[in-house]
């Protein structure tokens, strides 16, 4: 018999999560206990997280063509809400869906479709940093 | 500088745009190391150190991606269409895209420009192209400025090239930049049959100067040139005999050309020379010694030396060592680096190219990298590398990575 997992948002909201999507979280398998507080996350975040797990748990070929589109769509989401989901499957431990945000986040660099935030000091300084220290290297 | 240029302004203006809440400013920086594992080109590592602080700290932090970035590629042509790639050879791997560059003979390469030779069909005619390889990914949306049309190469003798025009330069390079400091831009380059100079200032010049061969009334004096650096506002030549000449660069025109190193002794063995400047204000001359093996259709280099200028005699000193540098030498406007410690790029060693010859066409195969130490060659590439340079039948160049948006 599977055990269930009970997940907690920071807004109060409680997961039930079956086992096998459970320890896909290392935080989770290390875990004494059935019932875990996530805190700083929200239940619309958590709630994805728990979607992509429920979604790998069941899924016995992860490297399934249909998963992929499936996962592609997943981290397809606003820049704000990438970097909360970041967070959230950070502090769970659930390395591949780490690697899935952050590869999304690269991929959002090359495309040039990153939003920055204004920095504490104008961005020709970083461009110039960076182009002395190359002088400095010998070039 | 560079700083005002219109694209400039426009990136500038995407930066500010949207202030939102600042949750990824705080992302640890184990996560943002993996993301910039991911990133391929140094103009992405310079996109993402401006994110916001953190990440320009975390950026900055991480010696090793960062040293990983400043090391000149390999750019070799794929063999089909106009798709070439990258090899850096500090981690031994292909970068993971494709760039697109004509499938020409390349004839020089400065920084993270590459140069040749671009025949004009409808004025009958060719003329000499500069192209940023690093702003042309296939892939992603192609930046405006990365082709400049030079005006047409039009010195006495040159309508019967105009069929072969892609070998009528020898060897072309650069010094400054043409969109970042293009006040002390300048094309050179050697062209046919004596190997002679030419040089035009981008987007300022309308024609090329043609730099007379004589020098001091010698014989031999500004031609078979192997390769011109500019050291601190003064051009430098050197030929064949291993002379240095200097000139300085006047608008369209050119002055005080004097022989700096008078023809030393003449070695019987086929040698081929670079000229490089360090950051140090020192002029080096390196000797490549090939020999050709005309049944096996074979070049090999057999050894180099190095000769620093001293000066106040005037007179080339040869060096047994290069100290902290290393030099990237080949069809690429020459480049001396002092590797970071975190670089795989080793100090004291040259990484050299299988480079043009003015008479044979044998290669490529003739590259590697030379321990001036032990006087010992390798050839530390993949397998996967090596096969690509036999399949694309061009000569691989070295270009320098572009740290630009």
């Amino acid at each position: 018999m599977s055990r269930v997992f009970k997940l907690k948002s920071s807004d109060n909201e409680t997961f039930e999560v079956e086992e096998a999507a459970a320890l896909l979280s290392e935080t989770i398998k290390s875990s004494s206990s059935t019932e875990i507080t996530v805190p700083n996350v929200k239940a619309e975040i958590l709630g994805k997280v728990v979607e992509w797990c429920n979604k790998h748990a069941e899924s016995e070929d992860t490297k399934d063509q249909l998963i992929k589109e499936w996962d592609a769509e997943f981290v397809s989401v606003d820049q704000h809400v990438l970097f909360k989901l970041i967070t959230a499957a950070d502090y769970l431990q659930i390395k591949e869906l780490v690697d899935q945000l952050t590869q999304r986040v690269g991929d959002m660099i090359k495309a040039k479709t990153l939003k920055t935030v204004e920095m504490t000091y104008p961005t020709f300084n970083v461009e110039r940093e960076v182009q002395e220290e190359l002088k400095s290297l010998g070039f | 500088m560079g700083f005002q240029s219109a694209s400039y302004h426009s990136e500038l203006e995407k930066v500010f745009m949207d202030p939102g809440p600042r949750d990824w400013s705080s992302l640890p920086k184990d996560l943002l190391y993996s993301v910039l594992q991911r990133l391929v080109l140094p103009g992405d590592y310079l996109r993402f150190s401006i994110v916001c602080t953190s990440w320009y700290s975390a950026a900055k932090d991480n010696k090793v991606i960062r040293a990983r970035m400043t090391a000149p590629m390999l750019l070799i042509y794929t063999g089909k269409k106009d798709y070439w790639k990258l090899y850096d050879i500090m981690v031994n791997r292909f970068l993971d895209l494709q760039v697109r560059v004509p499938n020409k003979r390349l004839c020089g390469s400065s920084k993270d420009w590459l140069i040749f030779v671009d025949k004009n069909v409808a004025d009958k005619n060719f003329g000499v192209t500069l192209i940023n390889p690093f702003f042309r990914v296939r892939g992603r949306r192609e930046k405006e400025n990365s082709i400049i049309r030079l005006p047409p190469l039009t010195p006495p003798g040159w309508e019967k090239w105009l069929r072969r025009c892609e070998h009528y330069v020898y060897k072309a390079t650069m010094s400054g930049d043409p969109i970042q400091d293009p006040n002390n831009c300048i094309v050179f380059v050697i062209y046919l049959e004596q190997t002679l100079l030419a040089f035009i200032k981008p987007g300022k010049d309308t024609t090329w100067t043609y730099v007379d061969a004589s020098v001091d009334n010698t014989d031999r004096g500004c031609r078979l040139v192997e390769e011109v650096t500019c050291l601190e506002g003064k051009y430098y030549a050197v030929n064949h005999w291993s002379e240095l000449i200097s000139f300085d660069v006047t608008a369209e025109s050119y002055s005080n050309v004097k022989l700096v190193v008078p023809a030393g002794f003449k070695e019987n063995c086929i040698i081929k020379r670079y000229l490089v400047e360090t950051k140090e204000k020192e002029l080096w001359m390196v000797q490549k010694y090939i020999e050709f093996d005309d049944e096996k259709y074979i070049r090999v280099t057999k050894k180099f030396r190095v000769f620093k200028l001293n000066f106040n005699l005037c007179k080339w000193i040869e060096e047994t060592t290069l100290g902290e540098f290393a030099l990237f030498l080949g069809d690429n406007t020459s480049v001396a680096m002092k590797p970071s410690k975190f670089s795989r790029c080793r100090p004291n060693q040259i990484y050299f190219n299988h480079d043009s010859d003015l008479f044979s066409r044998y290669g490529p195969h003739d590259y590697g990298v030379y321990n001036i130490k032990d006087k010992s060659f390798s050839q530390p590439y993949t397998k996967q590398a090596k096969n690509l340079v036999k399949k694309s039948n061009r000569l691989p160049i070295w270009v320098v990575p572009s740290f630009r948006l």
